[in-house]
């Protein structure tokens, strides 16, 4: 249990660390930076008074909410302010319905976690392990995307440079 | 949570699977949405745009059709007019007048010259038509007040025109724009509405200049207006809607309150304050 507190931790602030990337207003980045102090806090207390054989579902639900949150109005942003015609195009939309999938499916698994039997947890956790499957594979989609956009794939101007004086 | 631990199992169970039902269904269906809202937006776009697109091209189609018809009534005029006037004048100037005597010679002379003053005042009415000297020289005011003048000294309608406030002159392309405007919606009233007056007047207000004109035949409302201008029909209004756009005014067809007579409203935004260049 001390991986998954460790687990929580690194991905809330890769995720984070996303959303600071492509956040264009100055006030989402402010809150943003508000809200993983407030995790910080949270996950500091969990460390410190909670009982490391149970599943930390408090730090699990706060990161929960906060990304959700920041999913949500990023793709908001993306629709607004769109780089591309279809909004499928941009390979920031695959990050996000992955990490919006992978997230609201297992949220109340991890919440509940500890309230149901083993038996039954067992169960419920090959969802967790189908969602993150399903997360893997948009971000899979992502990169592809992103890969057949980068301009050094441009096969336009095949002329090399010549320094010409 | 110590709640929820005071329940059944079942119950955590049903409730952990209607959550997470719940919250994918949510999820699932919100993407969805922004999905498909975002192509009935670009869809609609798309259409807009091969609308204005159509548009367009009725536009151009009918400015170019004006353009042969404006030439082809100068080449008629000036075959139909001024051609055998010439040619009259050349027979009274042919090589034959020295064998004449003097008499008859001076006859010809004068005829030839009345002939020739003819075609002189033809041509200048010509040119006159395509580019009157009266708005180069002294503007759109001047221009305006001279053409109602003539309307109204043909008897056949009543027509004034009153500028109220045109100390800071258009810039000299507006005012041809705008007086090409004013001919046109003239020529549609003589044309079609059998109206006993014109009045037009001009006023500034805040930013905007506005020539308002009235009428007391039949008229177009703004309805109407839309309507003739996405037909194939109306070539003179796609003109007043092309002359708008360059100018980036706007026009307005409506009847007046007390139902008695018809106004069309032009409102343009103001020039910066320009200074005639008088040329001598």
């Amino acid at each position: 249990m001390y991986l998954f507190r460790a687990f929580t931790f690194v991905e809330f602030c890769l995720f984070a660390f996303f959303f600071w990337l492509n956040l264009t207003k100055p006030l989402a980045k402010k809150l943003l930076i508000f809200s993983a102090l407030i995790f910080l806090v949270v996950i500091a207390i969990d460390l410190t008074s909670s009982n490391f054989r149970v599943i930390n579902w408090l730090s699990i639900g706060i990161e929960t909410i906060i990304i959700l949150c920041f999913s949500f109005y990023l793709l908001f942003e993306l629709i607004n302010n769109p780089k591309v015609l279809f909004v499928q195009m941009d390979y920031r939309f695959w990050i996000i319905l992955g990490i919006l999938l992978y997230l609201s499916g297992s949220f109340f698994i991890y919440i509940l976690a500890d309230q149901i039997g083993a038996e039954e947890l067992r169960r419920m956790w090959i969802l967790t392990f189908l969602f993150y499957i399903v997360k893997g594979i948009f971000f899979a989609i992502s990169i592809l995307i992103y890969k057949r956009q980068s301009p050094k794939n441009n096969t336009g101007n095949k002329i090399p440079y010549l320094d010409m004086k | 949570m110590f709640l929820l631990q005071a329940t059944n199992q079942p119950v955590i169970s049903l409730v952990l699977f209607l959550g997470t039902l719940g919250m994918l269904v949510l999820t699932i269906g919100l993407i969805l949405f922004i999905i498909f809202h975002q192509r009935k937006v670009i869809r609609y776009q798309m259409r807009l745009q091969h609308m204005e697109g159509e548009q367009q091209k009725i536009l151009l189609n009918a400015s170019i059709r004006l353009q042969e018809e404006e030439r082809q009534r100068l080449a008629a005029d000036l075959h139909d007019d001024a051609g055998p006037l010439l040619a009259t004048a050349r027979l009274y100037l042919n090589e034959n007048l020295v064998n004449q005597d003097k008499a008859t010679q001076l006859q010809a002379i004068f005829q030839a010259r009345q002939i020739l003053d003819d075609t002189i005042q033809l041509i200048r009415n010509i040119s006159h038509s395509l580019m009157p000297p009266t708005l180069k020289n002294f503007g759109l005011e001047s221009a305006i007040n001279d053409l109602f003048q003539k309307i109204s000294g043909s008897g056949a309608i009543n027509a004034s025109s009153r500028f109220h406030d045109y100390r800071d002159r258009l810039k000299p392309e507006k005012e041809l724009i705008v007086f090409r405007i004013i001919q046109e919606l003239i020529n549609n009233i003589l044309k079609h509405s059998n109206s006993s007056f014109i009045h037009l007047t001009q006023n500034v207000h805040g930013d905007k200049f506005y020539l308002r004109m009235h009428h007391d035949g039949r008229g177009i409302i703004q309805s109407d207006f839309d309507k003739l201008n996405k037909s194939n029909i109306g070539l003179g209004l796609k003109n007043i809607s092309s002359r708008l756009k360059v100018v980036q005014g706007s026009i307005n067809f409506e009847k007046d309150i007390s139902q008695t007579y018809y106004k069309i409203t032009l409102e343009l935004p103001k020039d910066e304050p320009f200074e005639s260049k008088n040329t001598f």
